[in-house]
Formats: C-alpha cells, sequence, structure tokens
C-alpha cells in the first residue's frame, strides 16, 4: 500500500512537472572540435524547473518542428528567404539534433540523437555522475561559481557550478550539483560547454521532440560505436553507399567522442 | 587474549566514529500552501562556508544527508520561486521541517540570444586541409573524399547522389556549369574550406516557393590566395613507343579572387591520351531547342571494351579565360573558352576466304584524322534579388570539325567532311514575387544554329560530293506562376514556341546504282501553345506530383508534306513513400504522344557515309510511349549497409520503321509505313557495405535489360531480342597505414535473337586492381594492372594484361617530381583473329605503348 502511494505521488509529481512551465533559460554555447578538425559551435537552450528539463539546439528544434507539416515547411523557406536577405548565401540547416531532457524525481536522463545519420533514444541515471566539490571559485557571468570533478563516461569533466541558481542542472547531460553548472569542459577542452545568458522564463516546454518522429530505443554504447565507426571510416561509408572510390581519411589528432567509454 | 582485546578496542572506536555521524534530515515545505516541496536544494556549509554536503528534497519532501559533524555548520535551502532559508544546524533537532516563503529568486540576467534565428544559416562545412592526402593536386581530388561528394573524371560533382546545383568560389558564381575547370584547376591548398549547403535555392526569389533538393558547393579560399593572383602549373616530358616519339602534358593555371572582381584562366596541352575537350563540359546545360542532327555519319574506328586513356591518339589543347566582375546591380560575367583536339585513329580488318584453289584474303585499311577547332563565348548579366532575379545569357558556340578517313580494300575510298556548327543563342529570365507567396517567371529563349555539311567521297569509280545547308531558329516565350496552400503546391507554365527550319543538300558526281533524287529543299515549320499544369501535394509521409502537359502545334511544311494540326497530352504521377528514415520507394508512372523528329522528313537523298544512302519520309508521323518504374532506396547506418534497386518497363509505338535495302555494293536507308512496336524492361540494383576490419567497403552491383521489338513491314513480321546481363565488385581499404588496395571487376553478357534465331551469349570481364604504397610522407608509390578477357566469339577469348606504376617525390610544399611508366608490358596491340568453317577474320586495333613521363610541379 505504502508503495503504491509513493507511485501514486511519484506519477503526480511527473505529470505536475509536465505540465509546469520552466522558470529559467540558460543559454550555452557548445564548443568542441569536430572529426573534420575545425572548430564547431553551436548555441544551446536549457529550459529548466526544479523538476525536469529540456536541453537542445533551438534552432534545430524550430526547423524540424516547421519541416514536419507542409504550411511549416513553406514558412521555414520564408526564413530562408530572410537570410538571404540579409545579403548572405541561405541554408537554416538544423545544428545538432541532441535533445537531453532530464526528470529530476526519477533521477533519470533521457537523450535523443543522432549518430552516422541513425536517430536513437535511451534512458540513463543522474546517479551516474559522482562530483567532488572543490574549494576553488571563479565568477562567471555575475554568479559565483565552486569548481567540481566527476569521471563520467570515460572523460573526467571539471564544472563551474553557482549555488545562487537553485537548481542541481546543467548543459548537456550534466547535472547533480547543489546549483546550476554554467561551464564545464572536458579533459583537454576537446568538448566545452559555456553559458552565455540566463533569463526568467514562462515559455512552456517544446512540446515533442520534432525531428525525432523516426528515433528508435537504442543502447548508449552502441549509439556511440556506430558514431565512432561512421567518423573512424566514413570513407567506408560513402563507398558502401554510393559505390564511388574514395581513399580513408584520418581523423584530427586526439579527436574522439564526447564520451569515450563505448570501447571495447 | 592480547589480539582479541585489540579487536575489541577497535570495534568500540569504529562505533564511536559511527556514532559520531550525524543525520540531518528533514521535509521542505512551502510556507503558505503547506505543501510538501519537491526538488529543493539543501546545502550543509561548514563553519567556512565551503559545502560539506548537498541533496535535494525527494517526491515527499523529505531530504537526508550524513555528516561526521555539524558544529559551526549551516544548512541553505534553496529554490527557485522561494526566498532563501539558512538555519544554524547546531541548535536544531532532526528531523527539520523547512518552511519557505514564496519569493523570487533574482537573477542576474543576461539576455539569451540563442532562440533567435542567426541571419546566416549553418552550413557543412569541411576542412580543407584535413582531408588532403599526399597524392591530391587539385581541389577535386580532396572533394572526392569528402563525406557525401562524389567527382567525376570529367569534375562533375555530386552531393549525396545528386548533382549539385551551383559551385561558387568565395561565394560568387563565376564558371557556372563549367566549374570542371576549377576543380581540375584549383590547387588544394589554396582553400582553406569548403562549404557544402544543402537544399540550397540559387535564385533568392524563389525561397520560400520552390525547395530545391540539391545542394550548392563553396570554395572558400585561404587569405594567402585572396586579392591576388595564384599561380600554378607541371609540365611534364617523355617518351612513347607507340605513338614512336616525343609525349608531353602541361598546365598553366591561373586564378584571382578580389573582391569585386574574378579571373579563372588556364591553358592545358598533352598527347598522352587525356581528352582535355570534356573539362570545359558545361554541366548544367540543356539541350538546343533548334534541334539540328547531323546527317552525315562517319567517325573513326573504335577499340571496344578498354578505357580511352589506353587507346586515345590524341594532340590537345585547352584555353579557358572566365572572369567576373561585381556592379553596382548584379554581376557580369565573361566565360571564353577555346580547345583544339587532334585524334588519329587506324584500324585493319582482313577476312580471309578459305577456297579449294587458294586463299582469298580481302583486307580493309581504316584510317582517318579528325582536327575539332571549338570556341565558345558566354556574356552573363545577373542580378539576384529578394523580389526579382534577372538573368540575360547570351552565348555563342563554334565549332570547325575537319574529319577525313581513309579506306583500302574492297571499297578503296577516301572520304572528307567539313562539320563546322554555328550556334548564337540569347537566355532572359524575369522572376518576380510580389505579396510574399505570390510568383511570376518570365523566360524568353532564342536560339539560331546553322550546321553546314561537306562530305567528298573518292571512290575508284565515282567522286562524289555532298553539300548540306541546314538552319534553324527556334524562340520559346513562357510565363509560369506558382504558388502553395494547404499542402498543395500548384504551378502553371504556358507559353508560345516557333520553330523555322530550312534545309537544303545536293549530290554532284556519277551514282548510277543509286534511284532517287539528289536534291532536297525541304522546310520545316512550327508554332505551338502550350501548358504545363503541375500539382503536387504531401500527406502523411507521402508526396504525390502530378503533371499535365499539354499543346497544341501547327506545322507547316512548304511543299513537302501537307500542314497538319496536332494536339499533345502527356500526363505523368510520380508517388514517393518514405515510412521510416531507412527506406524510399518511388513509383512512377506516364503515358503521352509525341511528333516524330521533323529531320526525318527529306524527300531527296543524303549520303551519309561513302555507301550509305538515306531517303526521308514524306508523311508526318505521331509515336506514342507509355512507361512504369519503381525504384527503392535502403540504408541501415547501424550495420554499413547500403541498397538501392530500379526496375522499369516501357512501351512505344511507331508507325513507321526504317528499312535498308542493298544496292550493289551500297545500302539505302529509307522510312516507311509499318506498324512497329518496342518493349523495354530493365532492372538494376545494389549493395554497398563497409568492411570497418580494413577500413574499406564492399560494392556489389548488377543489371539486366531485354529490349523487344516487333516490326511488320509488307505482312513480314520481324521479331528481335536483346537481353544482356552485368554484374560487377568492388572492394577497396587501407589495412594499414602505409598500404591501399583497391579491386574493381565487372563482367558483362549479352545475347540477340532474331524470329526466335538465338545467337550465343557473348561476355567480356575486366580487372583493376591498384595497391598503394606510401613508405615515408614525401614518397609515394602506385602499382596498378587491367585485365580484360573479352569473348569474341563462342568460347573464344581475347586477354589483353596492362601494367603501369608511377613514383612521386615531393620535394617541398612548392615542388613535386613525378615519373610514372604505363603499358609497362609495352602492349602495342588489341588484335583478334575468329574462324568459322568458311572463313577467318582478323581485326587489328592500336594501344598507346610503353609511356615514360618525368613530370614538375611547381606552384606559387
Amino acid at each position: 500500500m505504502k508503495k503504491l502511494t509513493t507511485l501514486l505521488v511519484c506519477l503526480m509529481a511527473i505529470t505536475v512537472s509536465a505540465q509546469e512551465n520552466p522558470n529559467i533559460k540558460v543559454e550555452y554555447v557548445e564548443k568542441y572540435k569536430n572529426w573534420t578538425g575545425s572548430n564547431s559551435q553551436n548555441d544551446m537552450l536549457l529550459l529548466a524547473n526544479q523538476n525536469t528539463s529540456h536541453y537542445y539546439n533551438p534552432m534545430t528544434m524550430l526547423v524540424d518542428s516547421m519541416l514536419s507539416t507542409q504550411q511549416g515547411t513553406a514558412q521555414y523557406n520564408d526564413m530562408v528567404e530572410a537570410a538571404n536577405a540579409a545579403g548572405q548565401r541561405p541554408t537554416l540547416l538544423p545544428v545538432s539534433r541532441t535533445y537531453v531532457i532530464k526528470s529530476f524525481p526519477t533521477d533519470e536522463i533521457k537523450y535523443y540523437g543522432e549518430s552516422a545519420g541513425e536517430l536513437g533514444h535511451y534512458t540513463e541515471h543522474m546517479s551516474e555522475q559522482n562530483w567532488n566539490i572543490s574549494d576553488t571559485t571563479t565568477t562567471i557571468l555575475g554568479y559565483e561559481c565552486i569548481l567540481a570533478e566527476t569521471n563520467y563516461h570515460g572523460r573526467k569533466w571539471i564544472v563551474w557550478f553557482t549555488p545562487e541558481i537553485p537548481i542541481q542542472d546543467g548543459p548537456w547531460k550534466l547535472c547533480g550539483l547543489p546549483g546550476l553548472i554554467l561551464k564545464a569542459e572536458a579533459n583537454g577542452g576537446q568538448y566545452s560547454f559555456e553559458a552565455t545568458g540566463i533569463e526568467n522564463t514562462d515559455e512552456p516546454f517544446p512540446q515533442q521532440m520534432f525531428g525525432h518522429a523516426l528515433s528508435e530505443p537504442m543502447k548508449r554504447k552502441e549509439m556511440l560505436q556506430l558514431q565512432w565507426t561512421f567518423y573512424n571510416n566514413s570513407a567506408a561509408q560513402m563507398n558502401a553507399m554510393f559505390g564511388i572510390t574514395m581513399t580513408d581519411n584520418p581523423l584530427p589528432e586526439g579527436f574522439d567522442l564526447i564520451e569515450t567509454d563505448y570501447k571495447k | 587474549m592480547m589480539k582479541f582485546f585489540l579487536v575489541y578496542l577497535l570495534l568500540i572506536f569504529c562505533s564511536l566514529i559511527a556514532v559520531a555521524q550525524i543525520d540531518v534530515k528533514g521535509r521542505v515545505i512551502d510556507a503558505e500552501t503547506k505543501e510538501v516541496l519537491v526538488g529543493a536544494s539543501v546545502i550543509i556549509k561548514g563553519a567556512d562556508g565551503k559545502i560539506k554536503k548537498y541533496s535535494s528534497s525527494k517526491a515527499n519532501g523529505d531530504f537526508t544527508m550524513t555528516v561526521p559533524s555539524i558544529d559551526d555548520c549551516r544548512l541553505d535551502v534553496t529554490m527557485m520561486g522561494f526566498e532563501k532559508l539558512s538555519i544554524p544546524l547546531d541548535s536544531v533537532t532532526f528531523p527539520l521541517e523547512v518552511m519557505l516563503f514564496p519569493g523570487s529568486t533574482l537573477l542576474k540576467e543576461v539576455t539569451v540570444k540563442a532562440d533567435r534565428i542567426r541571419e546566416q544559416g549553418d552550413t557543412i562545412t569541411y576542412n580543407v586541409g584535413s582531408f588532403a592526402q599526399a597524392q591530391d593536386r587539385s581541389i577535386g581530388d580532396v572533394l572526392k573524399r569528402m563525406p557525401g561528394i562524389t567527382v567525376e573524371n570529367t569534375g562533375k560533382i555530386q552531393y549525396q547522389g545528386e548533382d549539385i546545383n551551383k559551385f561558387y568560389i568565395e561565394g560568387s558564381d563565376l564558371l557556372g556549369g563549367k566549374y570542371g575547370i576549377a576543380t581540375n584547376g584549383i590547387n588544394h591548398d589554396d582553400v582553406g574550406a569548403v562549404e557544402v549547403m544543402e537544399n540550397h535555392q540559387p535564385m533568392q526569389v524563389l525561397s520560400g516557393i520552390s525547395f530545391s533538393d540539391r545542394a550548392a558547393i563553396n570554395l572558400k579560399l585561404k587569405n594567402k590566395a585572396k586579392a591576388t593572383w595564384t599561380v600554378h602549373g607541371d609540365a611534364g616530358g617523355g617518351y612513347s613507343r607507340q605513338p614512336e616519339g616525343a609525349v608531353w602534358d602541361g598546365e598553366i593555371f591561373a586564378m584571382a579572387v578580389m573582391p569585386g572582381f574574378q579571373n579563372i584562366t588556364t591553358v592545358k596541352t598533352n598527347n598522352i591520351g587525356e581528352d582535355l575537350s570534356s573539362q570545359k563540359t558545361d554541366f548544367f546545360s540543356s539541350s538546343r531547342g533548334t534541334a539540328l542532327n547531323d546527317y552525315v555519319n562517319i567517325s573513326l574506328p573504335g577499340v571496344p571494351n578498354l578505357s580511352r586513356k589506353r587507346t586515345l591518339f590524341n594532340r590537345s589543347v585547352l584555353a579557358s579565360l572566365n572572369s567576373l566582375w561585381k556592379l553596382k546591380n548584379g554581376e557580369f560575367k565573361s566565360q571564353i573558352d577555346y580547345s583544339f583536339n587532334r585524334i588519329t585513329a587506324d584500324a585493319i580488318n582482313i577476312t580471309t576466304y578459305f577456297l579449294d584453289e587458294a586463299n582469298r584474303i580481302i583486307a580493309e585499311d581504316r584510317n582517318g584524322k579528325d582536327k575539332t577547332h571549338s570556341l565558345s563565348a558566354k556574356f552573363i548579366y545577373e542580378l539576384n534579388q529578394k523580389t526579382a532575379f534577372i538573368n540575360n545569357t547570351l552565348k555563342t558556340n563554334l565549332d570547325w570539325d575537319n574529319l577525313s578517313l581513309g579506306m583500302t580494300g574492297t571499297l578503296p575510298n577516301d572520304q572528307s567532311a567539313y562539320l563546322p556548327d554555328y550556334y548564337v543563342a540569347n537566355d532572359f529570365k524575369l522572376i518576380k514575387r510580389f505579396k510574399g507567396k505570390h510568383l511570376v517567371t518570365f523566360k524568353s529563349m532564342i536560339e539560331w544554329e546553322s550546321l553546314p555539311q561537306n562530305l567528298s567521297v573518292n571512290m575508284f569509280d565515282f567522286m562524289a560530293r555532298q553539300k548540306i545547308r541546314d538552319h534553324s531558329f527556334f524562340t520559346d516565350e513562357s510565363a509560369a506562376y506558382t504558388f502553395s496552400l494547404k499542402g498543395v503546391t500548384l504551378s502553371l507554365e504556358g507559353g508560345v514556341k516557333g520553330y523555322v527550319r530550312s534545309m537544303n543538300s545536293e549530290i554532284t558526281g556519277i551514282l548510277e546504282e543509286i534511284p532517287g533524287d539528289f536534291i532536297n529543299t525541304v522546310s520545316t515549320n512550327y508554332f505551338t501553345v502550350y501548358a504545363v499544369p503541375k500539382f503536387e501535394y504531401w500527406v502523411n509521409r507521402f508526396n504525390f506530383t502530378f503533371n499535365v502537359p499539354l499543346s497544341y502545334s501547327y506545322y507547316r511544311f512548304d511543299k513537302a508534306i501537307a500542314d497538319r494540326n496536332e494536339f499533345y497530352f502527356s500526363p505523368s504521377l510520380s508517388v514517393n513513400w518514405k515510412p521510416n528514415n531507412k527506406l524510399s520507394l518511388t513509383l512512377r508512372g506516364g503515358t503521352g504522344r509525341s511528333p516524330m523528329s521533323l529531320n526525318l522528313i527529306q524527300p531527296g537523298l543524303i549520303m551519309t557515309d561513302y555507301r550509305s544512302f538515306r531517303i526521308g519520309t514524306d508523311n508526318f508521323y505521331n509515336s506514342s510511349s507509355q512507361n512504369i518504374s519503381a525504384s527503392v532506396t535502403y540504408r541501415h547506418t547501424r550495420h554499413g549497409l547500403f541498397a538501392n534497386a530500379y526496375v522499369m518497363q516501357s512501351w512505344s509505338h511507331l508507325p513507321y520503321a526504317l528499312s535498308q535495302q542493298l544496292l550493289g555494293d551500297y545500302i539505302l536507308y529509307s522510312y516507311a509505313d509499318a506498324k512497329s512496336s518496342g518493349k523495354i524492361f530493365m532492372g538494376m540494383g545494389s549493395v554497398g557495405k563497409t568492411l570497418d576490419f580494413i577500413r574499406g567497403s564492399l560494392n556489389l552491383n548488377g543489371s539486366y535489360s531485354r529490349n523487344e521489338s516487333h516490326l511488320l513491314s509488307q505482312n513480314e513480321e520481324i521479331n528481335s531480342i536483346g537481353t544482356s546481363w552485368s554484374a560487377g565488385l568492388k572492394i577497396n581499404g587501407t589495412p594499414v597505414k602505409w598500404f591501399g588496395i583497391d579491386y574493381k571487376f565487372n563482367y558483362t553478357s549479352s545475347r540477340l535473337e532474331m524470329n526466335s534465331i538465338k545467337e550465343d551469349w557473348l561476355g567480356s570481364m575486366e580487372n583493376e586492381l591498384l595497391f598503394n604504397i606510401m613508405p615515408h610522407k614525401k614518397w609515394e608509390w602506385h602499382i596498378s594492372g587491367e585485365y580484360y578477357r573479352n569473348e569474341l566469339t563462342t568460347d573464344f577469348f581475347k586477354n589483353v594484361f596492362l601494367l603501369d606504376t608511377k613514383v612521386i617525390f615531393k620535394l617541398n610544399k612548392k615542388i613535386e617530381f613525378s615519373g610514372s611508366l604505363t603499358n609497362i608490358l609495352n602492349q602495342k596491340t588489341y588484335n583478334y583473329i575468329t574462324y568459322n568453317q568458311l572463313n577467318s577474320f582478323e581485326s587489328q586495333r592500336w594501344l598507346r605503348g610503353r609511356e615514360l613521363l618525368f613530370t614538375i610541379t611547381l606552384r606559387k
């Protein structure tokens, strides 16, 4: 009976969290050296409240949401035109199809992503991130931040979080510190996230993950292995796909995925 | 005893430590509503203000943390939307009841810009440096290696299997469809990045209405290559055993990319079997409306089933000058190209008839020379704006082709043809957009072409001269309107076409055996009004496209045939279904009626070569056809598996047929009323799979086709069926860093069947193997072999094996040396003899012999 009550409470909590609007909007710049060796930079958004959060690329979401209807496709094309008007050659492309949805009451992180052109999703637990909080402090965007570290899925992450914003969240999958993570860096700086904007908000969470209508359940390591194989052997993939001969292209020195524990 | 005592002490000590652990627990409650608060942040801070422990309130508002001591500690409880509470832990008892009062968490706001769509969209950008490899020379070599991009030998680029629709250099479209000049010429070291712009709509005015599924490519140059002239070139010289003598291969390439001006100038020449004329091909060109065809049909003898580079005896020059000026409004471009090609070919056929008294040998030697000069120029003005697009292109193409072909044998003769082609055209396009979605397009095309053809044939018993003058003028003026509404895109195009053509021909000489008129005076003119409505509809994962072109034409043929009025209607429907991102299925079908080629109307005789004559029809015919096709593509990236298949069936019905008649040594072709029908079935498929263990891939492909035709002529039925199939395999990989391998295999086989008499299947096989060895970053060594096995008659094969090698040494970034030896085994001929009971047939063709070439490459 008690279990049932707990379950009910949990369910209610989820329902409530699903209805509640986020109360904070954070912009992160995601930087990394991509597999072609050039620097990539994506603007990401974190919409969060006490119970749940969505982390995604707003441009991708907008484009995918528009492309999901014919009417929207036409509007999308109008936006392409706006780019034209600015005197630039147009293309408004989805940048990153990554969506990270966290549910704090259930300790779950739902990850939706694209790996070598395949859409997949999986769930993991927040408790996989064990943080060590240090004494070091700094100020980011006017907030006093404390440095913390964790070894997570093959990389050592160094992050700065601020207890001044009492949301145990952060960019990408990172979370579980007593305050919002404003900056995060994987060892060697190959991947980094830094907050560049913070606002109070009452806009609702995205209604659905557009562009992921065809997503399939996958295993996390399986998804990473697929991506790695694609990067590491893209010429062969292209050869198999189009029947053309290409020579191999070596990956840039030191390049690896954001999670490296997929290697057998 | 002592030991037990120690253990006992240790246990007491441990329990004391355990006792010293304090459980800090409690519940967080909203002070106003008395409801539990979930997700509040609870932090225990030490006297120094440092975080000792932290947690958050769970679903029932409870929290628990264990700390060794709470001396001078405080508990901070915070939550968004509530005032922060800080409780000293020294004097409290657990469990705590923490009451939070609603209040705003004051955020130091910093404006979020991310969800404002950046005006410049994102593009897939490839860094050239990371794709470039030791053996690369031009940007085309590097493009080939970028995922999704394929570059054909001619320089034509595809992205994800589709031809690209624009090729930009620093955002300007300098070369139009002739971008092969750039991909074959620009040094990859001058290019910093390659941008692939997906779904690129090159006409700004169309964006939002017409969604292009094509991509465009933009080359971003490195700073060192901007605002200056970059020049590079190479010079190669060597010796060849066949054609005996010196060989050369050279190139100069200069490029300037300035803010208001761009230029690419290149000059190339060689005699090593590389056909340069293909490099100035306009990949975006469409067919000419003037629709003139060569009547004279003589060509150099060819070599079957061997790559062209092995058999081409050439001297080629190509010069190309391309400039672009940016004006206040729009831009102006000029593109001028000249090419010269001299090709020689030789072939000998020997037929031996086994007779009782003595064998009779008939030798036929054909050798010819083709000299072509080609000059083309294009002048373009373009204005590309949001609400208007204007493009005017004035172009001309002048070709001079001199072909001579000598023949010894049973019908010894010399043919020489002078086949120039003069073409001038102006294309104008205006697209205007108003009220957002409404778009009107005007197009005007005016073309003029003259195709004079002179043929002279010298034989022992006559000397014939033929002079043909063929001119035509074509114009197409059209307007189009497009709009989309609730998932349906409707476009309507309507216009008029006018065509005026006159052809005169005359043959002089002695031709006793050939009956008929040797003079033609023909004019074929038409006027057409047409409309092309098109509907496009999307629902769920289906896309329906319905095209219904309609036209009415009035034909006027001076004296030859009575004037005609014709109505044409050719609807077609296509359906595409994409149930998921792995599978795509397309079905297409269409039916229609079309007029015959007007070149067939000609009452008198025309000589097409030394022994063939053609007499045209004096009737006007329409043909009808139907077709259905299905294609499917499948990809499973996770398994590295990609497959596609295509099947097509078509039917055609013609009310006329070509018939041939032997008049002594001559052949007379003519057209006659006859019911003829054809049926074609075609199927092809391919499967690709990655081979991760050797960092390579495998491809299998196959095709099958069956071409059936029925002809009913003078109550005689002729059925013929041609069947062919092919299968291929490609495998490549780089198992170790310094060693790469590439293998190709292809087998084709075909059979002909005439009125149920089946000939044998004849097959040909092709093998190609390449090793690439890179012992050091300055050195590179290629070894490759080709093996051909062609079946000439049943179970009789002709085998050819060719071996090549090349060594490259890179002194530094600016200077490179290479030495290549092609056809090491010096295979000089492609000869074969076939036998049957009554005779033997011997054929001789020539290959390029062993060739040594040293090249030095310099870059500025």
